[in-house]
């Protein structure tokens, strides 16, 4: 096996968390040698992706190297049977350089301040009565206030559009957007009129998408190609078009895509070494590094080090307090649909960060007194559908096949808006990530096992949201609704935990800094870390932590390296 | 994203009206049914496929009869057998990333055709929706629901995906739900809502695309 000459820092994976952190150290004057399972592709080749059986539908061209095989087996419990979901199967991340924030929808939210502190501030409102059963609702061990001038900087260096204040729940900001919002659309605006008329506070939501040129960059065109695609026009602010290009004008950042760490390695001290990777002639190769920074999204984070045992590590690497896996979590999106006869509602276009959002029903902004649930949802609409999963979106009383089918689909097939949203999804001691016993991928290693349900919370908040969609739709004018019951989407775009944030090595896996409590020159970063979901999206959040956390490895490193 | 889809497919879809959910609710979400009860093998490997691969002739008859029934062409408008569905399922199977579905396609075609006395083409149009209604409720010896409920999401792949892949034949998938097709722009007015937006009738194929494995 070939062993190269030690590097500063070793990063795997190089995708929404990696390229800012890769940003911030190079800026720093640190060396970083970033490992990325996926290719490097362009615009050029997004352009000719504009294909929803290719893309979102199913196919994910874009998770071929990686993903698309290693899709984690899902049991709602501990003692139910596995379920071995396959490819293709649609929402998965993508494997390339800029990983998942190349295909993702954009939507780019701040968290709120009662975000970072959900377990005081619910105790504080409702008493300790009102936590679910079995919940492990815990506060971050950072604030709102840490994290502003890192959400200030990633908005800035990417290029973000919204409107600061629009939002009367949004916690303080030190300045507006850098761009202003993304022009509106014909079912946003209908949307925005009903939830006034209902007493709501919509807004134009944030979208880390050009409303204007940005440094180069054009403007979005709406081309209903954003989530689940690569942008062939680079209006979508990944880290492949931002920081990423940023951090390479240091020279200090080498890339090497095509590059797969099968694990990490430990030195007799109990400290990280380096890595094991496959690089892009198949070769085993490893690479000593002073410093180790695994950014590989949410399953492969819990994976990797549940992978990497070694005699210190007899559980897996950082998990010598069974930690590791712990506290899964993962969006349920309730969404309801409307019809609106007659009436081409233009829904297959545009971008999903295009539109309007409300905050009036998430987090703590209203009053759960007798509702039953704690925290709630960010509750929006936007369009950017697509004909084979629009045409699998009929009503329940609708039939699925034949002349009645075709009628309908003649008749509505575009005239229909859908109100979503995202619920908060409360971690819970009976949901967590560990390895499949029995099922493996190609290259033999063991796919992640989601142990995941939806529990009391989410069903009464899910319905409650359901309902509230259902009220909007019809201010807004539809003649017909429909919605299907909350379920659990086990293996989710959302996913989050595994290596919880947190003071305590007993109940969490990574330092408030996201650096391994057991290993000092290892951090983890993504929204695997995070000790709760929230009611919105979570990659600005991933940005921004992963920016506070590159600084102070930055600013320590000569402390942290080995 | 909002996406909605869901899990389960295999295990707890067992019960009607669960499995009549997924179905349904594979709206954002994707292909669920071929994706996760009987989905792909190995889809690095998947080789594109030759036309009229995986299905014979006597099958392709059938196949055609049950299409001309779930979206049917007597309208005036192309149906699924006008749009070449059959051309796009046939196509699709012959590739790694749908080799797992053949079996069921052979077992189920032959038992249709056995419940049918023979031949389910031979049947009237009113013969072979009852027969299809009673596939759908589970109650055909030989055809599962699971077989229906993949036969639907091929139909709805092949009528409404981009023609590359071998349906959705002079764009009639897209002109019946009113999908102006490939566009690499939209303006506010056709954001607006009442706007009737010209067809594009663009396929990606035009630009360099090439279907997915
Ligand atoms: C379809 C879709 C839509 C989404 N929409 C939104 C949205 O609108 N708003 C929002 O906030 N979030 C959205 N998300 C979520 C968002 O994409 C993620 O939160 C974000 O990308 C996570 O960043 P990450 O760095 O943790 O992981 P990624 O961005 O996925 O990066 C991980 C990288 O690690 C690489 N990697 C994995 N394993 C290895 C290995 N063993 N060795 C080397 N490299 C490896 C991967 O190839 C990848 O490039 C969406 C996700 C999906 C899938």
């Amino acid at each position: 096996m070939t062993t190269l000459p030690k590097a500063d820092v070793v990063l795997i994976g190089i995708g929404a968390a990696g390229g800012i952190a890769s940003y911030v150290l190079t800026k720093a004057g640190i060396k970083v040698v970033a490992l990325e399972a996926g290719p490097r592709l362009s615009n050029a080749e997004f352009a000719k992706q504009l294909d929803e059986l290719g893309g979102y539908q199913g196919r994910n061209v874009l998770g071929a190297p990686k993903v698309n095989h290693e899709i984690p087996s899902w049991r709602p419990h501990v003692g139910a049977p596995v379920q071995h979901l396959r490819p293709p199967y649609a929402i998965l991340m993508a494997n390339l350089v800029g990983g998942t924030s190349v295909h993702f929808g954009a939507q780019f939210w701040r968290f709120h301040e009662s975000d970072f502190k959900v377990r005081t501030y619910t105790v504080e409102r409702y008493g300790t009565k009102a936590l679910p059963a079995g919940s492990a609702l815990a506060d971050w061990p950072v604030s709102h206030a840490d994290m502003e001038p890192y959400y200030d900087q990633v908005e800035y260096l990417i290029g973000v559009s919204g409107r600061g204040g629009s939002n009367p729940f949004e916690a303080p900001r030190s300045r507006d957007y850098p761009l202003p919002p993304v022009r509106s659309m014909g079912s946003a605006e209908l949307a925005t009129k009903a939830m006034r008329e209902l007493g709501y506070h919509p807004f134009p939501q944030p979208a880390a998408v050009l409303s204007r040129k940005f440094n180069g960059r054009p403007a979005c065109t709406f081309c209903d190609f954003c989530d689940g695609f690569g942008c062939w026009n680079n209006s979508k602010s990944s880290t492949l078009v931002s920081a990423i290009p940023a951090a390479e004008k240091t020279g200090k950042l080498e890339i090497r895509p095509n590059s797969r760490v099968m694990r990490i390695l430990t030195d007799s001290a109990g400290n990280a070494s380096g890595v094991e990777y496959l690089d892009s002639n198949g070769q085993m190769v490893t690479q000593p590094a002073a410093f180790v920074i695994l950014s590989t999204y949410t399953y492969e984070n819990t994976r990797l080090l549940l992978l990497s045992r070694s005699s210190m590590f007899p559980n897996g690497l950082a998990n010598n307090h069974g930690q590791v896996g712990k506290y899964y979590m993962a969006h349920y999106y309730p969404s309801a649909n409307g019809i609106f006869p007659g009436k081409p509602t233009n829904m297959f276009s545009g971008t999903a960060s295009q539109g309007v959002a409300m905050d009036d029903l998430n987090a703590d902004n209203f009053d759960h007194a007798g509702l039953g649930f704690i925290r709630g949802a960010e509750i929006g609409v936007s369009n950017e559908t697509r004909p084979i999963g629009a045409a699998a979106n009929v009503p329940p009383d609708v039939p699925m096949w034949g002349a009645a089918y075709k009628q309908w689909l003649r008749q509505y097939g575009n005239s229909i808006i859908t109100v979503s949203g995202q619920l908060e999804n409360i971690p819970s001691v009976h949901n967590f990530l560990d390895l499949d016993p029995t099922k493996k991928d190609p290259l033999g290693m063991p796919v992640v096992r989601v142990t995941y349900d939806l529990h009391e919370n989410e069903m009464r908040a899910g319905n409650y949201m359901l309902k509230k969609a259902t009220e909007i739709l019809k201010a807004m004018g539809a003649t017909k609704t429909w919605h299907y019951p909350p379920s659990p989407l086990a293996i989710n775009s959302h996913a989050y935990g595994g290596t919880r944030t947190g003071e305590d090595p007993a109940t969490s896996v990574v330092d408030p800094y996201l650096i391994a409590h057991e290993v000092r020159n290892l951090a983890v970063l993504g929204a695997s870390t995070f000790p709760s979901t929230t009611g919105f999206n979570p990659t600005c959040t991933v940005e921004a932590t992963a920016w506070f956390a590159a600084e102070h490895i930055a600013k320590n490193f000569h402390k942290l390296a080995v | 994203m909002k996406e909605q889809a869901s899990n389960s497919e295999s295990g707890a879809g067992s019960d009607l009206s669960r499995r009549n959910f997924i179905q349904r609710s594979a709206v954002v979400g994707g292909s669920l049914a071929v994706g996760s009860a009987l989905g792909a093998s190995g889809l690095a490997s998947a080789d594109a496929a030759p036309a009229g691969a995986a299905l014979s002739a006597g099958e392709m008859t059938t196949l055609k009869a049950i299409l001309a029934r779930l979206l049917p062409g007597d309208d005036g408008t192309p149906g699924a057998v006008e749009a070449n569905v059959h051309v796009y399922i046939d196509r699709q199977l012959g590739t790694a990333a749908y080799a797992e579905a053949v079996p069921l396609y052979h077992q189920s075609l032959a038992a249709l055709n056995q419940a049918a006395h023979g031949s389910f083409a031979a049947l009237t149009a009113k013969q072979q929706d009852r027969l299809l209604q009673r596939v759908e409720a589970g109650s055909v010896h030989g055809v599962s629901q699971a077989f229906f409920f993949v036969l639907l999401a091929h139909m709805r792949e092949g009528m409404f995906s981009d023609p590359m892949y071998g349906g959705n034949a002079n764009f009639a998938g897209w002109d019946l739900i009113g999908y102006p097709g490939v566009k690499f722009v939209y303006t506010a007015p056709e954001q607006a809502i009442g706007t009737k937006v010209t067809p594009a009738h663009m396929s990606i194929a035009s630009v360099g695309g090439k279907p997915a494995r």
